[in-house]
C-alpha cells in the first residue's frame, strides 16, 4: 500500500464513519448537524502533529508480565462465572407475556420499558403496550394484513427491535423495509380514524429523537419508511393551521399505508406510472397533499423533513433539495413561488431529480 | 380530557425545550458517533449512536447537565447494544471499490484489538482526537490512552507485518 498504517487507520475511518452516514442517511438528512467525515477528511489532508510520531516501545518484559496477569485474571473470572451458573441453576424466569419462545424474555421488557417511555414522552393516556417482536416473521405477522393489526380503542406503543429482512415488500401492504434495514422501531398506534383502516405504522426511532408530543389525540399514527430514509424526522407537528399534523409517508401509488389516506383522486394518473408518492396528512387524517415523486430518484437515500415552519425539504440522492411548503387544498408550494397565483385545488407536484416542481393538471 | 390538557401542557414544554436540547445534540453528535463506531463497529454503532441519542432524549434534563455527556452516552450506547451471542458482524465493512484504499488485513486486525485500545488507535490516529478527550471519554487517564494507542499501533504493525517506525 505503500502507507503508514496511521494513515490507513485515518482512511479506515473515514470510510466507516462515511458507511455510518450511508446507513442511517445522517449527513444528508441532517445537514445543520454537521458532517461527521470533516473532522476526519482535515487529519486526512495531513498528518496532526501529534499524530506525526509514535515511540513505538513497550517492553517485553512488562508486555509479558501483563500478559500472565490478564490470563491470571481472566481465569479467575471464569471460574466465578461458572460457579454462579452452577449455584444459580436454571432459568426461573417466567415469560411476560404469551409471545413466542423467539422472544427473549429480557429483551422484552427492556421494550415495554422503553414503549412506556415514549408513550409517557408523548402524554398518552390511557396506553396499552400490547405487543413486541423480535423476529422478522413476527413482524411480518403484526403488519402481514389490516386484521393483524388491533382493533385499537387504546393507544398502542410498540417497540420492536428486529435484526431480520422484509424481502417482500408486498405482504405488508404497503412499503416494506428494506432487506438489512432493519433496526430498532418505534411503534406507535392511535385509535383509527376509520375502524377499518390499517392503523399501523412505525417510527425508526431516531439519532433525532421523535417529538412524539406531536401526536395530537385524534392523530392515527406517524409513518415513516426507513427505507426511504425518513426516519430522522419522520414526524414533527407544528402550530400551524396549513399542518397542524405532519404524517409523512411514502408508498406505491394507489397503496393504502399504514391507514393513511389514497393520493387525492385524479392526482397520481395511473399512466404516469409514478412508484413512489409522498405526501403529508393533516390532524384530521385529511391528506393535505400528495405529490409524485420522479422514479429517478433514489428511493433509499431520499429524505425529507416537515419543519416546524411547515417547510417541507425533500433531498434526493445527491443531495439536491427542493424545498417548499404544504398549503391546504394546494398542495406543494416551492419557497420562489407565491401560493396565491396557486389556484385552490388539489395539486400535485411532480419533483424531478433536476427540475423545479412543476404543477401537474 | 387529561391527555388533552398533558398534550396543551406538553406542547408548550415542547417550545422551551427543543431548541435546548437540539443544540446539545448537535453538540454531541459528532463525537459520540465517531467514538461508538469506533468501539462497536459500523452496523453497531450506528444503532448504538441512534439508542444513545433516543436516551438522551427521554433523560434530556439529567444528561444535558453532566460534565461529560458523550462519555456518559457512550456507556449507553455501548450498553444498550450489547450483542447476546449473535455471530459478531463484520465491523468495519470493505469497501465495495475494486481498489482498497488501505490494507484489506488492516480490518480484522482492527477488529481484534482490544476495545480500549481500538477505541484510542480509531479516535486518535483516525479521528485526530486528542489523547486527552479520549481519556475523558474512557475515563481514563491520558497517560493510559497514549499507551494504549501506541501498543494498538504496535499490534496492528505486528499483525500487517509492518516494521515499527
Amino acid at each position: 500500500m505503500g502507507t503508514s498504517v496511521e494513515d490507513q487507520v485515518r482512511v479506515l475511518a473515514t470510510h466507516a464513519l462515511r458507511r455510518a452516514e450511508q446507513i442511517d442517511g445522517s449527513s444528508v438528512r441532517e445537514p445543520n448537524l454537521g458532517d461527521p467525515s470533516v473532522r476526519i477528511e482535515q487529519h486526512a489532508a495531513g498528518p496532526p502533529e501529534l499524530n506525526s510520531h509514535y515511540p513505538v516501545h513497550v517492553s517485553a518484559r512488562h508486555s509479558g508480565r501483563v500478559r500472565r496477569l490478564a490470563l491470571v485474571a481472566a481465569a479467575i473470572v471464569a471460574v466465578a462465572i461458572v460457579g454462579a451458573l452452577v449455584a444459580r441453576g436454571p432459568d426461573r424466569t417466567a415469560p411476560i407475556t404469551d409471545a413466542p419462545p423467539s422472544v427473549d424474555p429480557g429483551l422484552e421488557r427492556a421494550m415495554r420499558s422503553r414503549a412506556s417511555t415514549a408513550a409517557d414522552i408523548a402524554g398518552l393516556d390511557p396506553i396499552s403496550v400490547t405487543a413486541t417482536a423480535t423476529t422478522a416473521g413476527m413482524v411480518v405477522d403484526l403488519f402481514g394484513s389490516s386484521s393483524a393489526c388491533p382493533a385499537a380503542t387504546d393507544i398502542v406503543v410498540y417497540q420492536v427491535q428486529f435484526d431480520g429482512e422484509f424481502a417482500d415488500n408486498t405482504t405488508r401492504g404497503g412499503p416494506g423495509v428494506a432487506p438489512g434495514s432493519g433496526r430498532s422501531v418505534l411503534l406507535v398506534q392511535r385509535t383509527p380514524i376509520d375502524s377499518e383502516s390499517d392503523s399501523c405504522g412505525f417510527v425508526r426511532v431516531p439519532p433525532t429523537p421523535v417529538d412524539l408530543t406531536a401526536f395530537g389525540p385524534t392523530t392515527t399514527l406517524g409513518l415513516v419508511d426507513p427505507a426511504a430514509r425518513l426516519a430522522r424526522h419522520p414526524v414533527v407537528g407544528t402550530s400551524t393551521e396549513e399542518l397542524a399534523f405532519g404524517m409523512v409517508w411514502i408508498g406505491d401509488t394507489g397503496d393504502t399505508f399504514g391507514g393513511a389516506p389514497e393520493m387525492p383522486a385524479g392526482s397520481a394518473p395511473p399512466s404516469l406510472q409514478m412508484p413512489t408518492y409522498l405526501g403529508v396528512s393533516s390532524r384530521d387524517g385529511l391528506t393535505l397533499a400528495g405529490f409524485v415523486l420522479s422514479e429517478e430518484l433514489d428511493r433509499s437515500h431520499m429524505t425529507a423533513i416537515v419543519g416546524g415552519d411547515s417547510t417541507l425539504t425533500v433531498y434526493d440522492a445527491d443531495g439536491r433539495t427542493q424545498v417548499g411548503t404544504f398549503v391546504q387544498g394546494k398542495g406543494f408550494i416551492a419557497l420562489d413561488e407565491d401560493p396565491a397565483s396557486v389556484p385552490t385545488a388539489s395539486r400535485t407536484t411532480l419533483i424531478t431529480s433536476e427540475s423545479s416542481p412543476q404543477s401537474m393538471p | 380530557v387529561s391527555a388533552l390538557r398533558r398534550q396543551a401542557g406538553s406542547d408548550a414544554d415542547t417550545v422551551a425545550v427543543r431548541p435546548t436540547f437540539e443544540s446539545f445534540a448537535e453538540r454531541v453528535w459528532q463525537p459520540l458517533r465517531q467514538a461508538l463506531v469506533g468501539a462497536l463497529g459500523v452496523d453497531r454503532g450506528v444503532e448504538a449512536h441512534a439508542r444513545a441519542l433516543s436516551y438522551a432524549w427521554e433523560h434530556q434534563e439529567r444528561v444535558m447537565r453532566m460534565d461529560a455527556p458523550v462519555a456518559y452516552l457512550f456507556k449507553v450506547g455501548r450498553s444498550q447494544t450489547r450483542i447476546r451471542r449473535k455471530p459478531v458482524p463484520e465491523m468495519f465493512p470493505l469497501p465495495s471499490a475494486p481498489e482498497f484504499e488501505y490494507e484489506p488485513s488492516l480490518v480484522p486486525a482492527l477488529a481484534r484489538l482490544p476495545e480500549q485500545q481500538r477505541v484510542a488507535v480509531f479516535l486518535v490516529v483516525g479521528c485526530g482526537w486528542r489523547y486527552v478527550e479520549v481519556a475523558e471519554l474512557t475515563g481514563r487517564t491520558e497517560s493510559t490512552v497514549r499507551a494504549s494507542v501506541q501498543r494498538g499501533l504496535e499490534r496492528l504493525r505486528h499483525d500487517l507485518n509492518v516494521e515499527d517506525e
